[in-house]
């Protein structure tokens, strides 16, 4: 694709200034805690923004037009539904205990309130998933940049790597988050200008509407029938909306650990709650542009569906503002893959070094192994990145894993929190057996994933519950500060947890 | 299962509001002193109860229209 000097001059601007940025903010970065929950000084704000900046990647513009494209709004039940109650939820219940806590991650918060095996099993997940998805999103960076500025892939995986290792290496949490503020306002830019843009091109809502209602009746419908494979109503609410959806937003390592970076509870609550309001405007930058390219060309078919985003910026936009979206679409890309490396380094660093080869060494050592992992995480990247390209299969392939665990553990983390008398026990078994039955569920009835996550969730939380009652209930000093009524009822336990969370003690 | 299969997709628009509403009530039943914990002040912007009903009454607007 050509591009002009106005377009080059735009995004080669935006890729140099968010390096720079992001550096500056190195100086504030002296030990572990610094690094990896940016010194617990996040305010509300930067950590709504930077949720969802770390949300929503590339993928997701080129996924949600494409399923946008082929099965209309119904793809808007991920921004919506399958978000906001389960942000809310996430506000109300799980954060405040994880920043009490005063935890690095999920994983180490689950090997506190169970085991340490249950914690070794998510951190292994965690880890190997957060590495996975580096290499995909790597090489995703490496085809754009080749794609809209005619570098050369393996050239782009090396600026990608410049880019965000520079600042990611460099400043921790707080670069990646203050960054993920600058990318999401790019993103939005971007994002409306071209459907502003395109919704004038196709005579505005009922132009859209009128193009598109009499081939396609349903997709203006959120809620599609049964029959539906992909979207199916009862799916949709059972498995996404109450399932995958609080696992993702309450137990997603990338996710919360703004939230625990939090300068105070209340901030990391209203972070998390707030970036409900930004979410629930993706659907225009996302989902929109897949009903635009639909009415401006409906004759996409197959696979070609999943390029109606590309499509749009090749066929609608104007000098400029092709520029300004391809740069909002790399926004979306760069604030993913610097949320996923730091969330990477810190639960290599914090869950398995720290745990498993240096347990007792000093704070300075673990800033230093967190700064080490993010290189080598960086170098992994770029090589790991072309062999999605030969195993096409590798991103779906992991993302059904996750699914597979995603129903388990958000039963046992739930448990976790609101019942006292969950124990160890309960608590690994209900994250086994829950893995059995969803890992049943996937390879002998081949059944949607949304119904694999409910079933799975449903036996995970059974298991947990009659393994906890027939076993031995753990000493409450253990829970103390883990659990919804230990905490909510002693003032006491909540001024000490407050204080350790600050790290004043 | 045929009962199952042959239930309209727009009983889902309901479920969901009621889904939407429940999680509001819910909200609601948070403690105050839970609501505020760490707030700098107690200012009425700064309750999340507030903010909740607001994004979850989206939601339910949403899915009424759609």
């Amino acid at each position: 694709m050509g591009i002009h000097g106005i377009d080059l001059v735009i995004v080669i601007a935006y890729l140099v200034a968010i390096p720079i940025f992001g550096v500056y903010f190195k100086k504030y970065v002296k030990t572990e805690e610094d690094y990896f929950l940016a010194g617990k000084m996040l305010p509300w704000w930067v950590i709504s923004m930077s949720i969802i900046g770390t949300n929503i990647g590339a993928y997701d513009y080129m996924g949600a037009a494409g399923g946008a494209y082929r099965f209309g709004i119904a793809q808007a039940n991920y921004e919506w539904i399958g978000a906001i109650p389960a942000m809310v939820l996430a506000a109300l219940l799980f954060v405040p205990y994880y920043w009490k806590a005063g935890v690095y991650t999920v994983p180490e918060f689950l090997g506190r309130r169970y085991n340490t095996a249950v914690r070794v099993i998510e951190a292994i997940l965690w880890g190997a998933f957060l590495a996975c998805v580096l290499g995909v999103f790597f090489w995703a960076s490496g085809l754009m940049l080749n794609e809209y500025l005619g570098i050369p892939v393996e050239f782009s995986l090396l600026i990608t790597a410049l880019i965000v290792g520079v600042y990611t290496i460099t400043g921790g949490l707080a670069a990646v988050a203050m960054t993920d503020v600058v990318q999401l306002l790019v993103m939005f830019i971007g994002g409306v200008a071209l459907t502003v843009l395109g919704l004038w091109t196709v005579g505005g809502w009922s132009g859209l509407v009128e193009a598109i209602k009499p081939a396609n009746p349903d997709h203006f419908k959120l809620f599609l029938p049964l029959s539906n494979p992909t979207y199916p109503w009862l799916g949709m609410i059972f498995g996404l909306a109450l399932v995958l959806s609080p696992a993702w937003w309450c137990c997603h390592q990338a996710i919360i650990q703004r939230t625990l970076g939090a300068r105070s509870e209340w901030d990391a609550k209203a972070g998390m709650m707030f970036a409900a309001l930004p979410k629930m405007f993706i659907p225009i930058l996302v989902v929109l542009p897949g009903l635009l390219a639909l009415a401006l060309n409906p004759g996409l078919a197959g696979a070609d569906m999943d390029k109606a985003f590309p499509w749009l910026i090749k066929n609608l936009l104007p000098a400029g503002l092709a520029g300004l979206v391809f740069a909002a679409f790399m926004a979306a890309l760069i604030s993913s893959v610097d949320s996923t490396l730091n969330s990477a380094a810190t639960l290599w660093t914090r869950d398995i070094y720290q745990r498993f080869f240096k347990k007792d060494a000093s704070d300075k050592h673990y800033l230093k192994v967190g700064r080490i992992l993010t290189l080598v995480f960086v170098i992994w990247a770029i090589a790991f990145a072309p062999v999605t390209k030969a195993f096409p299969g590798i991103y779906v392939a992991m993302q059904t894993l996750l699914s597979i665990f995603q129903g388990p553990t958000f039963a046992i983390t739930l448990l976790g929190i609101y019942w006292k008398r969950a124990n160890q026990w309960g608590g690994l078994f209900g994250l086994l057996g829950g893995v059995a039955i969803s890992s049943s569920l996937f390879f002998v009835t081949k059944a949607s994933f949304l119904y694999i996550a409910w079933w799975s969730f449903l036996g995970s939380i059974l298991i947990t519950i009659i393994v906890s009652l027939l076993t031995k209930p753990d000493p409450i000093e253990k829970l103390e500060g883990l659990v919804y009524g230990l905490v909510m009822k002693d003032e006491n336990m909540q001024g000490i947890l407050k204080k350790r969370a600050e790290g004043e003690e | 299962m045929g009962w199952l299969e042959s239930l309209p997709p727009v009983l889902g628009k309901y479920i969901a509001a009621l889904f939407f509403i429940g999680m509001i009530i819910w909200a609601w039943f948070r403690p105050p002193k839970f609501i505020f914990e760490g707030a700098l002040d107690k200012k009425r912007w700064r309750d999340l109860r507030i903010w909740a009903t607001v994004f979850l009454g989206i939601q339910v607007v949403l899915y009424v229209i759609f």
